[in-house]
This record gives structure tokens, sequence and C-alpha cells, in this order.
């Protein structure tokens, strides 16, 4: 099948300097192990395709959601400009999420480089192997925008219109490229994954807050009409060229601006993508192997100071009752400072309480007038939006990078594993949530005034309660033991509605709770009592309820 | 007979650096060989002396390296991949593309060496059964242990059947007889005229093996020779005691000594 496809462009692999059958035997073995990645490991052979499905699905969605504010754009040129500037920083952006993994792959370099293939034929079959999924989400997230296009202007303008999102993704892959090998010139190995970490961060706030936000941003500002004069710098705005051929096409527009708009769109990234293989591959190539040393055996010693070690030891001799609980105390304060995958999933949750604090105040247009704010009882949304935070970090607290050295727990004489678990409980919601709902309480108190203070402690106690029960439940997972599977969409959907699900369940539990004199006052030492015993059964946890 | 002979790899002035940060660290100072065919070459150090770098700067995994080398009359600079279709590299505990089967790897890799698809079937079958692999020749490469994975990069090292074979701490995790097999087909290569570089740093294995041992510490050349030569000049006679004497890391009992009087007040 690879093959076949590839079969067409042949010639441009050879004119590349790579070698076609080896680009095909590489991408072929890449495909295959995708397709396995996320299977577990006893299955043998089967092909599954339901993550690919699922991924479609959604980029589908939001496309689907893009596309209805871009229909409601008369212009078609400034609709097609919106498309293709919001196609292109989406598979900037995803590519640097979801597939750095993929074009960092240093692996390749003990199984590849060994052999006899040159550096052009593994940087095309890496690039070939990010396009198919590039393309696949290109493909996804314009799936509405096709369809439109070939309902309102026919078959012929939807194929121009597939033929400019591919060459519109081969260029962002360029630049992406440009991306990396300039990181990788001015940081190292260890460095540059953190880098990545942040822009997966800002990927997740982005995907969260964009179709969340934008619509309401126009219904505020009225962008249906605006048009998109020419200027000598559009030449150099890419989502201009591909805008530009469309409108060409469209309204049979065949000046000399419009020319040169085509031959950008065309010719840019095609020589883009030559210039990639034929002059940056070997420099990307001899990066990768320089991030390969760096990132095992001559690696960059990070000296960590003892600075605030003391502060921790305070508060973990504070908030613990024994060693075993005081030392995962520690130990989580400190690794999950540390540990990429940790920080990569739970830092974006503290971006989605200002997208949600946000997408409240954008609710209607007098909601920055502090007056009409203050004499509602919306501090709720303040309250409980924070749940983003105390999930996901306890959520997150099992899984790690470095998950098979997780062995030791099972050695140490530990006889209650539960102490861990609250140990490391207590670790994160100190270190992470506390901060978060100080931040969040001191905005309330000063918009509504001292009387919320009670529904604030109630808040917290709720909250406390119910990321407790989310940590303790079922299996529980030991701090930074398991291995997370890379993506799975599916799992993380079902945890994001039982997220929204627990959320509005408390807030509508302390909403009705505010209808009843002296209710709050009285919920609080309850639930305090609540708490205590709720954390307190942590330590009946036993190993055989553990999930090893 | 070796001494007339053309020598297969030819090594002027290698240095290499890794850059950490603003420091350069430099691994290899000016290594100079001349490696004869069918020679089992015995490249030993203590840890972090630069024999696995010298190994990947051969096997062309480093590029950027000092100096001059030539394997096969080719300059391994201008042509590393036609170098590369003629040797053969065994790392120890290197990374597979785990979820494949050893089946698949071994046509992936084979393929990508230019055999045609009859051969690599053939000799995979064979090889898998000798190997005593054949029972587990459709499960994940994921689901192995250390032992077998091991076996499956010596089989995708020699599949090609190179005429030299790099091999960096090639035994690690096999079991006693399959070490035994090893050392016998090395041997038997050896015979036939292929050429192999063998670093480690287990003297036991190296000292039956090799032919002529390389002993390198901290990036150069400390002592060159066959067995019996390097003997000679150690104090007590053994391989392991030049080493330590070359390496300057005597003085173990003393130090096992300290150890076991920290952990025991």
């Amino acid at each position: 099948m690879v093959r076949t496809i590839l079969f067409l462009f042949k010639p441009l692999i050879n004119a590349m300097g790579a070698d076609f059958n080896q680009v095909c035997v590489i991408l072929s073995a890449k495909l295959k192990m995708d397709d396995r990645r996320s299977m577990s490991m006893s299955q043998k052979g089967k092909n599954s395709n339901n993550q690919l499905l699922l991924q479609t699905f959604v980029y589908g969605v939001l496309g689907l959601l893009i596309g209805l504010v871009i229909i409601s754009i008369k212009n078609p040129l400034v609709s097609y400009t919106i498309f293709f500037a919001f196609i292109m920083i989406m598979i900037a952006m995803l590519m640097i999420s979801e597939f750095t993994n993929v074009l960092m792959d240093t692996r390749d370099n003990g199984i590849l480089m060994s052999r006899p293939i040159n550096s052009r034929t593994i940087v095309l079959a890496k690039i070939l192997h990010i396009a198919f999924y590039m393309l696949h989400m290109s493909f996804s997230l314009s799936l509405f925008i096709i369809v439109i296009t070939l309902i309102y202007y026919g078959f012929i303008a939807m194929l121009f219109l597939l033929l400019l999102i591919v060459l519109a993704a081969l260029f962002t892959l360029f630049l992406t490229n440009i991306f990396y090998l300039g990181l990788m010139n001015v940081v190292n190995g260890q460095k540059l994954k953190d880098i990545i970490v942040y822009f997966q961060v800002a990927m997740a706030i982005l995907f969260m807050g964009g179709y969340q936000i934008m619509p309401r941003m126009m219904d505020m500002y009225d962008i249906t009409n605006i048009q998109i004069p020419i200027h000598w710098w559009s030449y150099l705005v890419p989502p201009l060229w591909m805008s530009n051929s469309m409108e060409a096409f469209i309204n049979s527009a065949f000046d000399t601006s419009h020319f040169i708009f085509f031959a950008c769109a065309l010719f840019v990234p095609v020589l883009s993508l030559i210039f990639v293989v034929k002059v940056l591959a070997p420099k990307f190539n001899k990066a990768l192997a320089q991030l390969d040393v760096a990132g095992s055996k001559e690696k960059k010693v990070v000296k960590e100071t003892n600075e605030g070690k003391g502060f921790v030891s305070k508060l973990s001799r504070l908030f613990t009752k024994n060693r075993v609980e005081s030392t995962a105390f520690d130990m989580v304060w400190l690794m999950s400072g540390r540990e990429r995958k940790f920080k990569q999933t739970v830092y974006p949750s503290f971006g989605y309480i200002f997208i949600f604090i946000l997408i409240f105040a954008f609710k209607s247009k007098d909601a920055f007038n502090m007056e009409s704010l203050a004499e509602s009882n919306k501090y709720l949304w303040f309250i409980y939006t924070t749940i983003f935070v105390s999930f996901s970090i306890t959520q997150q607290l099992g899984y790690s990078d470095q998950n098979k050295s997780s062995w030791f727990y099972q050695i140490l004489p530990i006889e209650k594993p539960g102490e861990v678990l609250l140990g490391s409980f207590k670790s994160v919601m100190i270190k992470y949530y506390v901060p978060v709902y100080l931040i969040v309480s001191t905005a309330a108190i000063v918009i509504w005034g001292i009387p919320v203070i009670d529904d604030l402690v109630l808040g917290f106690l709720l909250v406390s309660i119910v990321s407790s029960l989310m940590q303790s439940w079922s299996e529980p997972i030991l701090p930074f033991t398991k291995e997370r599977e890379t993506q799975d969409a599916g799992g993380n959907f079902l945890k994001g509605m039982l997220l929204m699900v627990s959320a509005a369940g408390i807030g509508l539990l302390h909403y009705g709770l505010s209808f009843l004199p002296y209710a709050i006052p009285i919920a609080i030492p309850i639930l305090a009592v609540i708490l205590y015993f709720r954390l307190k059964s942590f330590r009946k946890i036993s190993w055989d309820k553990i999930n090893s | 007979m070796q001494e007339n002979q053309k020598p297969v790899i030819t090594i002027h002035n290698l240095d290499k650096s890794y850059q950490n940060g603003r420091v350069e660290n430099k691994v290899l100072k000016g290594i100079n060989l001349e490696i004869k065919p069918g020679q089992i070459i015995g490249y030993i150090g203590p840890n972090g002396a630069g024999k696995s770098t010298t190994v990947k700067v051969l096997c062309g995994l480093l590029t950027d390296f000092e100096g001059e080398i030539s394997i096969l009359g080719m300059n391994l600079r201008e042509d590393a991949t036609n170098i590369k279709r003629k040797i053969g590299y065994i790392p120890e505990n290197a990374a597979l593309y785990e979820t494949l089967t050893p089946r698949e790897y071994l046509q992936f890799v084979g393929e990508l060496q230019g055999m045609e698809l009859n051969d690599i079937n053939n000799k995979t079958e064979k090889l898998l059964d000798l190997f005593e692999m054949k029972a587990h020749a459709d499960e994940r490469l994921n689901s192995f242990s250390k032992g077998m994975r091991q076996k499956i990069l010596i089989i995708s090292g020699l599949i090609h059947n190179p005429d030299i074979i790099f091999m960096d701490e090639p035994l690690s995790g096999l079991d006693a007889n399959s070490v035994i097999i090893v050392k016998e087909i090395l041997t038997q290569l050896a015979k036939e005229g292929k050429t192999i570089f063998y670093s480690s740093h287990i003297m036991d294995v190296v000292e039956k093996i090799s032919d002529r041992i390389i002993l390198i510490d901290k990036g150069n050349v400390v002592a060159d020779g066959s067995f019996e030569e390097l003997n000679s000049k150690a104090s007590t006679g053994s391989l392991e005691t030049l080493f330590t004497e070359l390496t300057g890391t005597s003085g173990h009992s003393k130090k096992a000594e300290e150890i076991i009087n920290v952990f025991e007040n």
C-alpha cells in the first residue's frame, strides 16, 4: 500500500537524493509500529485503526466549530485566509506537541544510522511518516470546509482546495523543521524536551480555549464584514498565498497579484521540501546524533540546589504523621517539579482555569462590569474551575517517564502503601492546588467581599474530598510508577466527562446549600470531619489494592 | 600472513569531543590504529575510556570527528553509505523497534541492507532456529528478555554477511551456552577472513578470543599487542593486572574494605 502510493512520487523521491526502496521499507515499518503502539503487548500482528478514527472525529468536530464561524463570513478571501491560518497554526502546534517524538526519535540513530542509508533517506522517511498523520489531521480539520467548498463552488474547486491544503501542510512542515533546527542549535537535548513541554501546554490551552472563546469573539467584533487589503507584505504571509489562490479560482481573478500569490502557494512549499531534504537533512541528523549523545551517555549534569528543601521538610513535618508519609511528601514534591510528563499534563489545567473564567467573562458584553458581577453569585464558577488543577494533579501523579524505576516500592519495607499515597496526595495538593486556590480566593474576595469566605472554605473541602476519592478509588497507583500510553484520547475523554460531572455535581450541591439558611456554616465542620476520615482511610489501603 | 596484507581499517589521529554546554569534553585524543583482515581485535578499557565512542565513529553513527578513517579502502567521511553495506554493528542493549516481531525486524534490517527478500527469509528462519528463538519469531520484541533481545541484535548485525563486524559488549545478558556459541562464531568468522572489532571491558572473553588487544584509557591507546605480548608486561602476568596497572585503578581491595566499613558502621 505504502509502496504503491509512494511509487507515484518515485521520481521526486529520487531527485531529492533519497533511496526509494529504503524510504518505503522504513515508512511501512513505522506505520506498522504506530498501529500497534496503542494495543496491548499480548496482541500479535492485528492492526487497529480506532485511534486514527477517534482522532478524525475530534479534529473533525474542531474543524466544524471553526468552519461554522468561517462560513458566516461573506468574503471568500477572508474566510479562506482564516481557514488556512487556522490549519497552518494547528498543524504547527500539533507537530510540535504530538510529533516531536517521531521527528526526534533518537532510537533511529542506532537502528538506522549503522545501515547503508544516507541522511536524506532517513529524513525523507521521517517527513513522510509525519506527513501521513499531518495530512490526515489537515483533512480531518478541513472536512467541513471541503464539503462546503464542494457545495458552494463545485468539484474542481474542491480538488483545488485539497491541493492547497497539501501545500499548506508541506510548508508548515518546513517551518517547524526550521524551528527545530534553530532550537537544537541553541539548546541541548534535555532543555529542548522541556521547551517542547511548554509548547504542549500552550497547545492544550489553545485547543480548549480556542473554540470556546472564538465564537464569542466573533459575536463581539463584527468580523463577518471585514476586508483584507493587499499590501506589499501580504506576499510574505503564507495563508494569504493559499486564500488568494482560492479566490482567484472562485472569482476567475487572473491578475498579476493573484498569479504571484498562486506561484508562492505552489512553488515555495515544494522548494522548501526539497530544501529540507537536500540541505537541512544532514544538519538535522547531525544535531539529532548530538541530541542522542546529550540525552544518554554524555548527559548534561543538572545540579539541583538544596534551596527550598528546608521549607518543604517543614511543610512535610507539619502535614504528615510518620516517616513513610513524609518521605513520600518530600519525594513527590521534588519529582513533580522535574517529571516532564507530569508537567506536560498538569500545567494546561492552570490555563484552563484562566480560560473558563474568561469564558464566564465573555458570556455577556457587560461581564467586565464589576458591579454587576459582584451582585451575582458567580463566585461558584471561580471556586469550581480550580477542580481542573486538583483532578489533573491527582490523576497524573501515578504516571511517569521513568516508570521502570518504580520497583523499589516493592522491595522497600513499606507495610502500608496507603501512607505513600497519602503523603503524595498531600504534597501535590499543597504544592499545586492550595496556591491556585488562594489566588482564586483572593480574586473572589476582592470582587464579592468577606461574605464569600465561608463559600470558599466549603469549596476547598468539597474539592479536596472529591479529589482524594479520585486518587484512591478502585486501584490506586503509587506515585510515578505507570507508563502512560501516549495517545489514549479515549480514556482522557472519559476522564474529562467524569471531571465535568463531578465539578457540576459538587457545584450544584454547593449552590443548593447556599439557599438554605446557615447551611454552609453547618456544612463546613461536617465536611472537615469527612475529609479527616477520608484521609485517614488512605492508611487502610493495602498492597493488594494497589495497581502495580 | 597478516603482515603483508593491506589494513582493512586505518585510523589516523582520531579525535572526538562532545560539547556539553560551553564545556568541551574530549573523549578520543589522537587514536592511531591499523587493523588487518581476519583479526579479532579486543578493544578494552575502563568505563568512559572512549570504547563505545570509537565504535560509533567507525560505524558512522557519529560523524563529527577529527582525523582520518579509512575502512576497506574507502574514506569514512566520503563513502559512509558504501562502507555500511560491508560492516555489521552489534551494540549492547541497543534500542529495537519494540512493537515489531523478530521476523519483521530482521526483514526490515535485511531490506535496508539491500538483501533479496528470499535471502532474508531463508537466513532469518535458519538463524532464529540456531539461536533457539524460532518459538518467539512472531512475538513482539517488547516482551523479550535482555538476552533474547541481544540475540536479535547479533543476528541483525550479521545477517548481511559483513566483512567487518563491530561489537560493543555483544555478550551482555546472554546465557552461558549462547556466550560459547557466539565466541565460536567469532573465531570461525575470523578464520574465514572477517575482521572483528570487539569492544568490551570483560577481560575474560577478550583474553580468550582476541588475536590482538588494544587497551585505551581516557581517550588514548595505552597498550597494543597480542595477549602474550601484553601479558609479559604485567607484573603478575594477567590481563586484568595489566589493565589496572595501565589505567591507574589499582588498590581495589583497600577500596572494597573502605566501602564495607562505611556500610557496617
